[in-house]
């Protein structure tokens, strides 16, 4: 893999004036797949997406992919999703915290995922890292699905098979 | 919900499951009868997430209830005056087990008890229930009749 050498840009500017330097970034976008606890896509629930200035309301498409371009220094967010709408009826809120999901490396970032793929840990939201005997529990579940050995633990492959259930379809 | 932000033209992505489920309030355990005839029809209910109500219907014809229920957060159902606090169980244990004899007598109707495997009243009765309600000789015992007939009449 080449990866070039930073190139210094220089701007000439007046001393004792503001200046107004624009740099152009690639956009920001936070992908949210909505799905069973099968894996298969979940299609057809209203969403409100809301992340600092920027709404999005719409219905889930048939892909489950909810997508927002968003602000690179947002840190906070939120998600709401309707199965049914009306009078009284609040939705599902999923408070969201951007940038903060962890390495599949660490134990408490491997209980989100199992938790956001719908495997109940037990416990407090948001988890701590004890991998106690619910925690076992959906991990042997979550290794039959996956065919992957069943041992209830942490694993390399387990691991592994956690962040690429969760981070790419 | 902890999630990662990504870049335009990168593939990365953050999944959230919900968990499908769909509950049937009956007038009595098992699946003997017509639908009409098992099925509490037409009745109000309140799905409730942490305190949020998230949904609200009618049981349907056969008396199910469809639930879309995250992980790791407080679900319960109100119906009929009373409040079910939903637990998720992560799979369905092999039907030769316990516990899975357990989950799919509890699945039916049957009160089986707590899903441990353990040997307990509750967990006789139950499987005593469902041996008479399926003309088995009922004498209490997960023998692997009784274990094929429950396997066949809960579906898998």
């Amino acid at each position: 893999m080449f990866i070039p050498d930073v190139k210094p840009k220089s701007v000439d500017a007046a001393t004792g004036k503001a200046h107004k330097i624009v740099v152009k970034t690639v956009p920001t976008l936070l992908r949210i797949r909505i799905t069973d606890h099968l894996g298969g896509y979940l299609g057809g629930l209203h969403y409100k997406l809301e992340v600092g200035k920027v709404t999005k309301e719409d219905v889930v498409p048939a892909t489950g992919l909810i997508e927002c371009a968003i602000s690179a220094t947002e840190r906070t967010g939120m998600l709401r999703l309707w199965k049914n709408k009306g009078p009284g009826i609040v939705g599902y809120s999923f408070p969201l915290e951007l940038g903060a999901l962890e390495h599949e490396s660490v134990d408490r970032a491997c209980k989100e995922r199992l938790i956001h793929l719908a495997y109940d840990c037990g416990g407090t939201s948001p988890p701590t890292a004890t991998i106690d005997a619910q925690t076992q529990d959906a991990l042997q579940a979550f290794q039959n699905r996956k065919a992957l050995t069943v041992n209830g633990t942490l694993d390399a492959p387990t691991r592994e098979k956690l962040r690429s259930t969760n981070e790419a379809h | 919900m902890r999630v990662a932000r990504t870049i335009d033209g990168l593939p990365h992505e953050n999944t959230l499951a919900l968990r499908k489920l769909k509950l049937f309030f009956q007038c009595f355990a098992g699946k003997h009868g017509t639908d009409a005839a098992r099925g509490i029809a037409n009745v109000d209910y309140t799905v409730k997430v942490d305190g949020d109500v998230v949904d609200q219907g009618k049981t349907a014809a056969d008396g199910s209830v469809e639930l879309l229920v995250p992980a790791g957060r407080r679900v319960e159902l109100l119906l009929l005056g009373t409040t079910y606090d939903l637990k998720i169980e992560n799979e369905l244990k092999p039907y030769t087990t316990p516990i899975g004899h357990q989950q799919r007598l509890s699945g039916l109707g049957y009160d089986a008890g707590t899903h441990n495997g353990a040997v307990s009243e509750l967990f006789d009765r139950a499987t005593l229930e469902f041996q008479g309600d399926e003309d088995l000789d009922p004498n209490g015992d997960v023998t692997p009749g009784t274990q094929n007939k429950l396997l066949s009449v809960y579906g898998w």
